[in-house]
């Protein structure tokens, strides 16, 4: 049975190799139907297009880079590790410093010196020498700051860290 | 046991070397994919390490249950889908203002002297191509650059068969009365 011109669909499963149609309708058709050329080679010139694959492609170092960021996630328990008791460390001497300029030494020792850790109500001593503490600044405000600024402080190292070891990878 | 398999049971196991290998072999799926689906050039190349990130991770639970193409492919396609998610990018927008027309024929058609400048057919495609909305740009990559079949295109981008065949077919036709809209046919028999 002729057929009247091939649709669109017709074409793309031509192309694609499983048409409805019998192959030889289709050809006989595209013989004799100028139309069905044109829209045939359309369609060929789109299939050849999408096949290009020259603007999707990776650079060529790109596995090499792909496994050297791995090796340096696998490899950075230990540098993440002493990254963090480094910022702790220097936390600490911050600590310790804005404590000798807010209270000096004195009442840091004396507290030391008295604590007996074999003594059952350690917490309880504890819990009153930061109390004594607080008392003695006048105001617990200010040391709380203090702390904030601490941590403040010891956060920003910690993400500038980790933002230098992203940008290193 | 195949390559494919010998070289994940040798990453499985801690070699490095090995996952470079898988990478060079799985890159150029992992390229066309990422390419063609995140137009902002800057992030195609993190989104396509974070893949490769993500594989390396997830392979010692992958069973060989498909394909492992099809695997990278469905975690390809589903970073992509969450990056555009993010970036309030719809996967699929209409055919957009492009769309060949009557008045497409009259007035945009190009001379044979414009026909060798840098608007080549192949170039015009390509532009033509990423107009397209992303999904359509998915299931060309996957049929044509891939050679996929349906049943894995399906299974990758979680949509039923027909729907795949649909856009397919939809997206081809586009492509094609945007390139007549543009070009005389003598001028792509030439």
């Amino acid at each position: 049975m002729p057929i009247e011109h091939l649709t669109d669909d017709d074409i793309q499963r031509y192309l694609d190799g499983h048409t409805c149609l019998e192959n030889d309708q289709i050809r006989e058709h595209l013989e004799i139907c100028p139309a069905c050329q044109d829209a045939l080679e359309m369609y060929r010139q789109v299939y050849a297009g999408l096949v290009d694959d020259r603007d999707l492609l990776l650079p060529d170092d790109f596995a090499r880079r792909v496994t050297a960021k791995l090796a340096v996630s696998k490899g950075v328990r230990w540098p993440a590790a002493l990254t963090s008791v480094a910022a702790a460390g220097a936390g600490l001497v911050l600590s310790a410093v804005v404590l000798y300029f807010l209270v000096g030494w004195q009442p840091i020792l004396a507290y030391f010196t008295n604590l007996s850790l074999s003594e059952p109500e350690f917490l309880r001593t504890f819990v009153s020498a930061i109390l004594g503490q607080l008392a003695y600044l006048n105001g617990g405000l200010t040391i709380v700051v203090s702390g904030a600024l601490v941590l403040f402080f010891y956060g920003t190292i910690d993400r500038l860290l980790a933002k230098a070891k992203i940008k290193h990878t | 046991m195949n390559a494919v398999e010998e070289l994940v049971k040798r990453v499985v196991a801690g070699d490095l070397a090995a996952y470079e290998t898988f990478v060079k072999r799985f890159q150029r799926l992992v390229g066309h994919i990422v390419f063609r689906m995140v137009d902002n050039q800057a992030d195609r190349e993190d989104i396509a390490q974070d893949v490769f990130v993500k594989i390396y991770q997830n392979l010692p639970g992958f069973q060989f249950e498909c394909k492992v193409s099809t695997w990278i492919g469905k975690i390809t396609f589903n970073t992509c889908a969450n990056y555009l998610a993010k970036k309030k990018t719809p996967l699929l927008g209409d055919l957009g203002p492009k769309e060949a027309t009557a008045d497409d024929f009259t007035d945009d058609r190009a001379r044979p002297d414009e026909m060798v400048e840098a608007n080549d057919i192949s170039s015009h495609l390509r532009r033509e191509i990423a107009g397209l909305p992303v999904v359509y740009r998915t299931v060309l990559t996957f049929y044509h650059l891939e050679e996929m079949t349906y049943g894995e295109i399906a299974r990758i981008m979680d949509l039923p068969m027909n729907t795949v065949k649909s856009h397919l077919f939809r997206a081809r036709k586009a492509l094609k009365e945007r390139l007549m809209s543009k070009f005389l046919l003598e001028d792509l028999c030439r």
